[in-house]
């Protein structure tokens, strides 16, 4: 608080004048104001005047009801009054000359007293102005003072600073010179180590280019591996149309054997026909040996001509009888010779539509496996696009797929009612290895599928192996998946396995509701195991 | 009738044959293709009044894509709008092949609030997984709801769980042109970039963030003392202090597992050797003796060793080491540069910089035995850091001049950048889980 009083000198000097000057100002109001009352003082002894007028005349008038006579006297009285007031007012006059001199005086002293209070005040003012400058200028001297002394402490500070600076850039220089000399050291080191490494990465080329080698070989591999799935799948295919042929062959020798039995048959009717004819034959001679007979024995030389024409007719017409017989043989031969051309056409055309039917199927299988490839191939290098475009063209691939089971189903289904419809005498064995086809080959379908389904997560072990047993519904519709057991705990990995079979719902069946039933009755297992790569 | 016919004589078939010796049905799968989950999110609902307020869907969809185990369905293929189970019908999904599918509807709740609910279905199997509904206050930020949605989804799915609802500490460096006073700011994000929060801004340079193991804290290098000192600073509080500023170079401080203690490279008795710096006490005891450099130590999840960066055999190597001192082994052999490894949360592989020569790449290190393996191919590739679930890497490359950050899944199949919003984001790293919500 002191402190700031004495900083700011000039301007408590500023106010200390002010209320000084200020004080001044009612002083001199307050001398003023008395003056005011004096000049209002003088109608109130004018007033004193007039009471005292009224006072003479009630006095006058009660004198004049009295006496008349005393009016001399109060004239007299009254001259005396008015020399009296004459002298009174001169004197009044006089005094008041006296007294507006006197105060006339007054004023003159009060206002050189004034003007003298003034002038020292003044005075006391210029003193104190003087008083003020001096402090200023003195704290002007101070303050240049400190300033100077402020300035040269922040010069020293500065030269202090710039010479602390001067000593960290020299560190850091140092430092930086350290620092340099160890990048020199770690460059002769790097140098030295671009050589060993320059010698490592020849031997890392050589060993890459035996990697890129290696690489090839498993991609080689991996080929041989594809072309002996493909082989695989031609040998399946092979299989089948082996098996179907073998079936085509089986029906045919059976075909054959019909057609040996009929000819046999046909042979005995043959047979048993001619020995008909020559019974009658030998009949007929017989008769006529007993006509022979009997004509030899009634008739005589003229019956005999008789005897003679009518075995001439009758020669006549055992000949007609014979050459009717051999015309309705050979007809008959005819006709049976025709009848075994038309079957051997019918065989003809039976295995040309075969044959149309299995390689129109095997060209169709063909595009479709081709179209498949294409599909993985595009698969694997489009983005999620192709990988929408793909699932649904996977989706009508398994419904063509479907599709085409059903087909090989139907043609199945009529080989084994042809099976089952031939007779009964067919072996069982016979039914159970062709059953054992048919399961095999639905087996291999609903693997396809299932694989086909199964996206199995990313960067997880591939060495992991999941036991899942699923249940199916009449139509192959999946109910009821449980993983039973995987080799590692990976909730993803069984999640995909459980969704791969979910996803190939329904899982196709054979058409034969006995063998279907074979999927359905029991919990089919699967063994989910990815190849090594 | 005909059938009838046929099924009479099927059972005369069956009777005649009786149970034919066909072997068990076992059906052997060896194929399949390795793929992401497909997996359709429809856009939630909103069922206030105007826009939505943020794309719950389309951050899930983000998320679970930045993971690489999922594919999500582009929405434009999305084919119906269901927000509730009673909307969905599975067959329209499954000719789609998705295998599983999101719906969600965001509510208004109170004054400000929404109630975000979702539920998760198998299309196939056409049942529903799991299903939640959040309350969110007004100042809380939707986003994080999200990223909770795709944890939850994560973890159902995969068994993992999800490390979407995380955070991330980077450095910017300048010139900003006017956003910071300062050149050098070190921010905070959400794991997928967006919300960024300033820590601190400093017009020298800021290096080497790490988080503490409860995520309250960040301990970091500045240069702001004339020579780097390491300082830790609260998030909550802001408040922060020197923890070694010893004549020298102070850096790379990594946290142990406890919180307690942080590992450092102080250069005090000469080069650059490692200390194990007790927070409590203050004291320090040094674990590295040697001329050569040894820095950037990381701690075993169990505490119990520690990896560094030594070139002390002529070449930048990872060596491991008792954290109670004793024998350094080398156990990096490839490559002419190894550095800055970081454990895996599970201890069992090393994440590092991995140079060959020419260029660096972050490349993975099993410890159990299994080599080095790339897992980045951009370029000059730095700073890598394992997600808390280990299953991204979060890494610093370069794009242009400019440092970027990108995610990685572990099998390097998806790098994706990361949406900063900033120029040139240099040492992320990445913190650790939040607590988990229960289902």
């Amino acid at each position: 608080m002191l402190r700031k009083l004495l900083d700011n000198v000039r301007a408590v000097a500023l106010a200390v004048a002010v209320h000084l000057a200020l004080l001044a100002m009612l002083t001199v109001n307050l001398d003023w104001s008395p003056k005011l009352q004096q000049e209002i003082g003088t109608p109130e002894v004018v007033e004193a005047v007039i009471v005292s007028e009224a006072k003479v005349q009630s006095e006058m008038k009660r004198l004049q009801k009295v006496d008349d006579d005393r009016a001399a006297r109060l004239r007299r009285e009254e001259q005396q009054i008015e020399e009296m007031r004459q002298a009174r007012e001169t004197e009044e006059k006089r005094l008041e000359d006296t007294q507006r001199r006197k105060e006339e005086e007054d004023r003159a002293r009060r206002l050189a007293a004034e003007e003298r209070r003034h002038a020292e005040e003044e005075k006391s003012r210029i003193t104190e102005e003087t008083r003020h400058a001096t402090e200023e200028r003195r704290q002007l001297e101070e303050e240049t003072r400190r300033l100077r002394e402020a300035e040269e402490q922040r010069a020293v500070e500065t030269r202090r600073r710039t010479e602390e600076e001067k000593a960290r850039l020299a560190e850091e220089r140092r430092q930086i010179e350290e620092t340099r000399h160890q990048v020199e050291e770690e460059r002769t080191r790097i140098t030295e180590e671009k050589r060993i490494r320059a010698e490592e990465v020849k031997r890392k080329i050589v060993e890459e280019r035996k990697l890129a080698e290696e690489r090839q070989k498993v991609e080689e591999e991996k080929d041989r591996l594809s072309e002996e799935k493909r082989v695989r799948v031609e040998e399946a295919k092979r299989k089948i149309v082996e098996e179907r042929k073998l079936a085509e062959e089986r029906k045919k020798v059976e075909e054959e054997k019909d057609r040996l039995t009929e000819e046999k048959r046909k042979t005995e009717v043959d047979a048993r026909k001619k020995a008909i004819l020559e019974e009658t034959k030998r009949k007929a001679v017989e008769e006529k040996r007993k006509v022979d007979e009997e004509m030899r024995k009634k008739t005589e030389v003229d019956e005999k001509r008789k005897v003679e024409e009518e075995v001439k007719r009758k020669t006549e017409e055992k000949r007609l009888t014979e050459e009717k017989k051999k015309t309705e043989v050979e007809a008959r031969k005819k006709a049976e010779a025709e009848e075994a051309k038309r079957k051997v056409a019918e065989d003809k055309r039976k295995a040309d539509d075969e044959s149309r039917k299995k390689s129109e199927e095997e060209t169709k299988r063909k595009a479709e496996e081709k179209r498949l490839a294409e599909i993985n191939a595009r698969k694997k290098t489009e983005g999620e696009e192709a990988k929408r475009k793909a699932s649904e063209e996977k989706r009508k691939a398994s419904e063509e797929a479907r599709h085409r089971a059903d087909a090989e189903n139907e043609l199945k289904e009529q080989l084994d009612r042809e099976t089952k419809g031939r007779t009964d005498a067919a072996a069982q064995g016979e039914q159970a290895r062709q059953d054992q086809g048919v399961i095999d080959r639905y087996r291999a379908i609903i693997q396809d599928k299932v694989d086909r389904s199964w996206l199995r997560p990313v960067g997880i072990e591939r060495n992991v192996a999941c036991d899942v047993y699923v249940k199916l519904m009449p139509g192959g519709d999946v109910v009821n998946v449980t993983v039973k057991h995987c080799t590692s705990g990976d909730a993803a990995y069984a999640r995909s396995v459980e969704a791969a079979v979910y996803k190939a719902s329904p899982l196709p069946l054979p058409p034969d509701p006995r063998l279907a039933d074979k999927f359905v009755r029991e919990e089919i297992n699967f063994k989910f195991k990815p190849r090594e790569r | 009738m005909i059938v009838f016919k046929r099924l009479y004589l099927c059972l005369l078939f069956s009777v005649g044959i009786g149970v034919s010796p066909v072997q068990a049905l076992t059906i052997e799968i060896n194929g399949g293709q390795e793929g992401a989950l497909p997996i359709a999110i429809v856009p939630f609902g909103f069922a206030g009044t105007g826009p939505s307020l943020i794309n719950v869907a389309g951050i899930i969809a983000a998320d679970l894509r930045l993971s690489g185990h999922f594919s999500p369905l582009p929405e434009k293929d999305i084919i119906a709008q269901p927000h509730a189970a009673a909307d969905v019908h599975f067959e329209d999904w499954r000719l789609l092949g998705t295998e599983n599918l999101v719906v969600g509807l965001v509510q208004p709740s109170g004054p400000g609030g929404y109630t975000v609910q979702f539920e998760l279905f198998d299309v196939f199997k056409g049942i529903r997984l799991t299903g939640l509904s959040f309350t969110v206050d007004p100042n809380k930020n939707l986003r994080r709801v999200a990223h909770q949605i795709a944890d939850i989804i994560y973890e159902r799915l995969t068994g993992e769980r999800g490390a979407f609802n995380t955070r991330v500490a980077y450095v910017v460096a300048g010139p900003h042109r006017g956003r910071y006073n300062n050149s050098y700011v070190l921010q905070v994000s959400d794991a997928d970039g967006y919300s960024p929060q300033t820590i601190l801004t400093s017009k020298d340079p800021i290096l080497s963030p790490a988080w503490s193991p409860d995520g309250t804290r960040l301990a970091y290098v500045s240069f702001e003392n004339r020579r780097p000192s390491v300082y830790v600073q609260d998030l909550r509080t802001s408040q922060r202090e020197v923890v070694a500023s010893y004549p020298g170079t102070n850096s790379a401080p990594a946290w142990s597992p406890d919180g307690r203690r942080l590992a450092v490279s102080l250069s005090r008795d000469g080069n650059p050797e490692i200390y194990i710096l007790d927070l409590g006490s203050r004291s320090t005891q040094r674990l590295t003796n040697n001329v050569a450099i040894d820095t950037e130590p990381s701690w075993s999840p169990d505490g119990s060793s520690l990896v560094f960066t030594s070139d002390r055999g002529g070449s930048p190597q990872i060596y491991r080491m008792p954290s109670s001192g004793g024998r350094e082994e080398r156990i990096t052999f490839e490559g002419t540069y190894n550095s800055r490894a970081q454990f895996s949360p599970d201890g069992r592989r090393l994440v590092l910089v991995h140079g060959n020569g020419s260029t660096n790449h972050i490349a993975i290190l099993e410890l159990g035995g299994g080599g080095l393996r790339e897992i980045t191919h951009t370029n000059l590739d730095e700073s890598p850091s394992f997600s808390p679930n280990g299953t991204m890497v979060i890494y610093a490359s370069e794009e242009g001049g400019k440092g970027v950050v990108r995610v990685v899944s572990m099998d390097g199949r998806t790098p994706q950048r990361l949406g900063l919003q900033e120029n040139d984001v240099r040492e992320p790293t990445w913190g650790p889980l939040n607590k988990k919500i229960e289902e």
